[in-house]
């Protein structure tokens, strides 16, 4: 008998999901606090001129997949550096992941056990958070990618209905002009809305894993994303207007305005929502983590690697959750540039570069 | 096995948290269902430094049997309290009580006139705005005298006294005579982008005949009293801010008899046009009306439908131009958003010169041109 | 004949090779005597085992059966009498031969050559011929065993549809299946499991829709069984099954053969056991357990109609209880003002915390769904009675229990009886969404479901998704899942669960070796 092995790669569909929700469990909990000046109807045309810049930002991963026949950053620099360079590189890569998750645990504090129910015991939320977050990573990339198709189509769904519900609140005189402010606050904004999509950092090591054509990928996941903030924005600006960049989470701030009459407080319903896609981008990232441990230190002591993740997050989420400050979270926006920059241009590059003396090498001691 | 040992030591974590082992947190709490806000008289302090009292209309679960339409008389009640902000009196409040205010559930924020005058708005309602638990659909409404008496207004439905003031206002802007304006309102107001009118309603009879009823609009500047629009002003309001739903017109037809104009459907469109220096903005309504009813024959009716139009016209233009005169010209309340339109239409006019507006609203032209068209429904229908 | 026998040759190898040391098989002796010693010596002191011996055509015979499994009267008439008449024979070679041809004249006549055999056919209802000289035995089958006539399935009742349900006999049900289609490549595939057991277990496929692969790998499983006895085909669904964690089960059960029909036609296996009118299918994807073979009798439109009754049951089943909790106890606001009133009132005049009021509660409520179940129906009736006034009337009037609480349990309950074969994980998972409702709020349960959510899109059933065609998505066959389209469409598309999106099933297909960054 042939035995039956499990297939993990994932389709291009999936990847689209999964960055899908990772990048808008960060959209849904935007705050303006440190960003351009022009929080309003600008914006609505910096979340799309940004959608170029994401693809600028991709390009050299595309190039690096192309060059490769589609290895994985890791699985290269493995190949390129030996043991020690390719440990470093996963290793790399296992601590952004690590700082995503984090992240993502100050986010979920901060939105939920500060802002939203303040009576409810931080640890046990947390906790159960961390804990249910592992546990879906072990379940592996497939499960997490499909989990995440469902999640997306829920949230894009009451999104929608979000807006329509919202309709009655919306005035047509809280949009002007996009470039009323001239062309800076819409470039300052794109610029400003860029490394949120820190999930470009990651797309690198996933290449193996997606099956199809990973540019069609791109391009799907750009619009989708691209209208989706859109609709987002249009929502936040014709209920608040230029009281958005008052309030430190302007989207919940406008569901919060939401009157559907059985279901008293629509934004509960919100919430609810985006905490499906903020445990996926959690678990996708914490899959990630482990994989990379998996790839440092070998396969066979995975849960040691989950509760040692799970662990060093729950911790240092609690630990830092008095000084992380919604704020202070937006003001590392440039350090989630650079992250960014550094993981989907620095790497891919530098694996390229040292691809092509290796060549060259090669070339000159077959001459 | 290590599955089991998991869940059950989990289980048996769960009987820490405190919701296993304690009551719902909101019923040892009092249901708020209207806040009222009035200033201490006090000799010393006044104004926007003196003490406010808070009238809290509460709900008794207990005594509803579960049911408004069943509830025992004094299924609601309102308590007082005194403080030096509303956060304060709050707090004196649950001394009192000795339970929390639970105020999700709260339809109405009611202010006294002298309060709404002598204090800003965000001073009165920055707790209900801050507070993750205040609700941004919260009515906002002043009384003429003060908001206790408002509040303590017997209900004359079957439902708590807070949802027959919501209802009133709902009802009012549906009939073109409140503006109605939600906690939501004035956080967007907050932001400069236009102003605030805030409906007054006022509280009349003795004992049990005592009624309520709306009899005007408050209007306000940077969230500062700035003046009052009265009734006609009101509905003049409303259709320059798209808002009117329908509204009865008595027309005096001279010998023609008296007719009542039923407006059924209004739409307002505001044209900003330069001229010269200054700024001209173009109203242009258009309404639908039908007759509700009417003292003399149809067929004479018919033979002047263009004179009821006419007539009809005139009372909405004097209304809208009543509205513009009162906040705009008078009050300096650009509570309909001109200058937001010029923003929009015109934003070379406010760019570099932001000073210059809304106080600038008073300097420019107003325009308007109402077309009224009252329905041949009933000359169709004897065809 | 010889098709049989080889089958049972080939199932015996089959057990050997994977039983660590096979023990050798028992040959039939020439002598008749050892036979007969050995047989006495298997059974033991059995009284069942029945040796009529006897002298017939010059040689000495013993006709072997065990009692209740044969009818008697056959044997006597059409083996027995026909015995006693046979003339003289030369040898035993010549008088087995005599009776092979002359008096056993039926269809399932077996000729083996082992005494394991023998023992495996008489406990099956045949009739074993041995003779004194012959080194191979003659076997008949002359079943006679009681068993339960066809009725109706007591779990999978329908509106519309046959009325048949599997029984017991495997025989039965293989008939019943074959009635329904009449096609050479629906394939029986006879097995046995258990090693004391030694249950009949029968695969049903059909050749040239089944994958290889598939078939491949549940024919393994069912050999690799290291099960001592199996009395129900319960016993071999984990076996199945590749998740262990996973509450819902990616091996469907049905006990209509109208149902298997339709799934062995789409590329499924059947696996029938005998003894059991539960017949297990595989694989079943998780939207399977929503569709029912009233949905493809019925108007399309009132089909889809229910479809969508069942996903909204499925999910009332499991989150109604927890979701009143988190709302009760950490949201109220979310619920109209009346109707906080109402519950407000009720929290106020009982004496537990909502959580443990809904736990007490559905707990009294399983026990009382468990004793009306086993109970004979009477008394069932009163125990539903007595259930229904103890909680429904008197906890409420006593108030130990709020009624809200009462309409809860009652939603819940009719809710997860719509889906019958998910009753069990609704039920765990309701305790579960109980729990984390009443200690975390909306946030507990979002985070429960999105736990389950990934712990179900991680199952896989022989190498499709038990999530398919949800996620992955296929839009071409919702017409089956969110809705049942009509015929005139459905038949357009023949669908074999082989090539259900996010497969790797492929006939004689090889799969990309790539793993799993998260998965071992």
């Amino acid at each position: 008998m042939v035995p039956l092995k499990k297939n993990t790669q994932i389709s291009v569909s999936q990847l689209v999901c999964l960055l899908l929700a990772s990048r808008l469990t960060t959209a849904m909990t935007a705050s303006p606090a440190g960003g351009p000046a022009g929080f309003g109807s600008s914006m609505l045309v910096s979340v799309v001129l940004q959608i170029p810049l994401l693809l600028i930002l991709l390009l050299p991963t595309w190039w690096f997949s192309r060059r490769t026949n589609r290895s994985g950053t890791i699985d290269y620099a493995y190949v390129l550096f030996g043991p020690k360079g390719g440990g470093a590189v996963a290793a790399l890569y296992g601590l952004l992941c690590l700082v995503i998750v984090n992240a993502d645990l100050l986010r979920f504090q901060t939105f939920v056990s500060v802002a939203l129910s303040p009576g409810m015991s931080r640890i046990a939320l947390c906790g159960t958070l961390v804990v249910g977050v592992f546990f879906a990573a072990s379940c592996g990339l497939q499960a997490v990618a499909r989990a995440a198709g469902v999640a997306v189509v829920v949230v894009i769904a009451a999104m929608v209905f979000t807006l329509f519900s919202l309709l009655p609140e919306m005035r047509g005189v809280h949009f002007l002009s996009p470039l009323y402010d001239g062309v800076y606050p819409v470039v300052e904004g794109a610029l400003y809305e860029l490394p949120r999509s820190i999930e470009v950092a990651v797309v690198g090591m996933l290449l193996p894993y997606v099956r199809g054509s990973s540019s069609k990928g791109y391009a799907v996941w750009t619009t989708v994303l691209a209208g989706v903030l859109v609709l987002m924005q249009a929502t936040i600006t014709g209920v608040l207007g230029d009281f958005a960049a008052q309030v430190r989470f302007p989207y919940y701030t406008a569901v919060t305005a939401a009157d559907v009459g059985i279901i008293q407080r629509m934004d509960l319903i919100a919430v609810a929502v985006w905490l499906v896609v903020l445990f996926v981008k959690m678990a996708f990232y914490s899959m990630l983590y482990m994989s990379c441990a998996q790839r440092i230190f070998g396969k066979n002591r995975k849960p040691l690697y989950a509760v040692a993740g799970g662990g060093t997050v729950f911790v240092t989420g609690l630990s830092f959750a008095g000084l992380a400050a919604q704020s202070e979270q937006e003001a590392s926006v440039p350090v989630y540039l650079i992250i960014a920059g550094l993981f989907a241009v620095a790497l891919p590059l530098v694996l390229v570069l040292a691809d092509m003396v290796r060549e060259r090498r090669a070339r000159r001691a077959r001459a | 096995m290590k599955v089991w040992a998991i869940l059950i030591a989990l289980a048996l974590g769960m009987a820490l948290i405190p919701s296993c082992k304690e009551k719902s947190q909101v019923s040892s709490r009092v249901i708020v269902t209207a806040v009222g806000i009035d200033g201490v008289p006090t000799e010393g302090e006044a104004g926007e430094n003196g003490d406010v009292r808070l009238s809290v209309q509460s709900v008794e679960p207990l005594l509803t049997s579960g049911s408004l339409t069943e509830q025992q008389d004094n299924a609601t009640g309102v308590y007082e309290a005194e403080g030096a902000s509303v956060a304060d009196a709050l707090h004196t409040f649950v001394s009192l009580t000795g339970r929390s205010a639970f105020i999700m559930h709260n339809r109405v924020i009611a202010l006294g006139m002298e309060q709404a005058q002598s204090r800003t708005l965000s001073s009165l309602t920055d707790y209900f705005i801050r507070n993750h638990e205040g609700r941004p659909l919260v009515d906002v409404v002043i009384s003429r005298t003060t908001a206790a008496d408002l509040l303590n207004l017997k209900s004359t439905a079957f439902t708590v006294p807070a949802e027959q003031i919501s209802m009133m206002l709902r009802e009012g802007r549906h009939r073109g005579a409140a503006v109605r304006t939600r906690l939501l309102d004035l956080e967007r107001a907050s932001s400069g982008m236009y102003d605030v009118a805030v409906p007054i309603v006022e509280v009349g009879g003795e004992g049990e005949d005592q009624t309520a009823s709306v009899t005007g609009t408050a209007l306000f500047r940077g969230g500062v009293y700035a003046g009052e629009a009265d009734i006609d002003a009101t509905r003049g309001l409303l259709f320059l801010r798209g808002e009117l739903e329908t509204s009865p017109y008595v027309l005096e037809l001279g010998d023609q008899g008296r007719i009542t104009a039923e407006v059924e459907r209004a739409s307002c469109s505001i044209r900003v046009e330069r001229e010269g220096d200054g700024v001209r903005f173009h109203i242009s309504v258009d309404v639908r009306a039908e007759i509700a009813d009417e003292t003399k024959p149809q067929k004479m009716m018919r033979e002047n439908l263009d004179h009821i139009n006419t007539a009809l016209s005139e009372r909405i233009e004097a209304d809208i131009r009543r509205a513009i005169d009162q906040s705009v010209l008078r009050s300096g309340c650009d509570v309909i958003g001109l200058e937001r339109l010029m923003m929009q239409q015109e934003p070379e006019l406010v760019k570099g010169s932001e000073d210059r507006w809304p106080a600038g609203l008073k300097d420019c032209s107003y325009e308007i041109e109402v077309k009224a068209v009252v329905d041949k429904f009933g000359e169709e229908a004897e065809h | 004949m010889p098709s049989l026998k080889g089958f049972f040759r080939s199932s015996g190898d089959r057990q050997k090779a994977v039983s660590a040391p096979p023990p050798p098989p028992h040959p039939v002796s020439p002598v008749l005597m050892d036979n007969l010693v050995y047989l006495h010596a298997q059974f033991g002191v059995s009284s069942d085992l029945t040796v009529r011996e006897m002298e017939a055509g010059g040689c000495k015979i013993a006709i072997v059966t065990l009692e209740g499994m044969v009818d008697r009267h056959t044997i006597a008439d059409a083996v027995l009498l026909p015995l006693s008449k046979v003339p003289d024979m030369d040898g035993a070679e010549a008088l087995m031969s005599y009776v092979r041809d002359k008096v056993l004249a039926m269809v399932d006549l077996m000729q083996v050559v082992t005494m394991d055999e023998v023992i495996n056919l008489i406990s099956s209802g045949f009739a074993a011929v041995m003779a004194d000289g012959a080194a191979y035995v003659l076997l008949g089958g002359f079943q006679n065993f009681m068993i339960r006539g066809v009725g109706e399935p007591s779990s999978e009742m329908t509106t519309r549809g046959s009325r048949e349900g599997f029984t017991e006999a495997i025989r039965v049900n293989i008939s019943m299946i074959r009635r329904r289609m009449k096609t050479p490549d629906l394939t029986f595939e006879m097995m046995s499991a258990g090693k004391t057991s030694n249950t009949a277990v029968c695969l049903c496929y059909m050749r040239g829709r089944v994958s290889e692969q598939l078939l491949n790998d549940v024919r393994a499983r069912i050999q690799k069984l290291p099960l001592d006895v199996v009395l129900e085909s319960g016993y071999i669904q984990p076996f199945l099954e590749n998740r262990r964690l996973s509450l819902f089960s990616s091996v469907g059960t049905t006990e209509r053969p109208d149902t298997l029909c339709g799934k062995v036609a789409e590329g499924r296996i059947g696996v029938l056991v005998d003894g059991t009118p539960f017949v297990l299918i595989t694989p079943t994807l998780f939207v399977e357990h929503f569709q029912s073979m009233d949905d493809y009798a019925i108007h399309p439109y009132y089909a889809s109609f229910l479809r969508i009754i069942k996903y909204v049951s499925f999910f009332v089943g499991m989150l109604l209880p927890g979701l009143y909790v988190a709302v009760g106890t950490f949201h109220p606001e979310m619920l109209p003002f009346t109707l906080m009133l109402s519950y407000l009132k009720s929290d106020l005049s009982t004496p537990f915390p909502l959580v443990m009021e809904a736990l007490i509660i559905h707990f009294l409520f399983e026990i009382m769904r468990e004793a009306g179940l086993r109970f004979p129906k009477a008394v069932g009736h009163a125990v539903s009675i007595v259930g229904a006034l103890v909680i429904g009337e008197s906890a409420v009037r006593a108030g130990l229990i709020g009624a809200p609480m009462v309409i809860i349990v009652a939603l819940t309950a009719i809710s997860s009886f719509v889906i019958p074969s998910l009753y069990g994980p609704v039920t765990l998972l309701r305790f579960g969404f109980i729990i984390l409702g009443g200690t975390l709020g909306i946030y507990g349960i979002m985070i429960g479901l999105t736990l389950l959510l990934c712990s179900v899109c991680a199952v896989h059933i022989q190498s499709i998704p038990f999530t398919a065609p949800v996620t992955p998505f296929s839009l071409k066959a919702m017409r089956d899942v969110l809705i049942r389209a009509d015929w005139r469409e459905l038949w357009k598309h023949q669908f074999l669960v082989q090539n259900v999106v996010g497969s790797h099933l492929k006939e004689n297909g090889t799969e990309p070796d790539t793993t799993d960054p998260g998965e071992e």
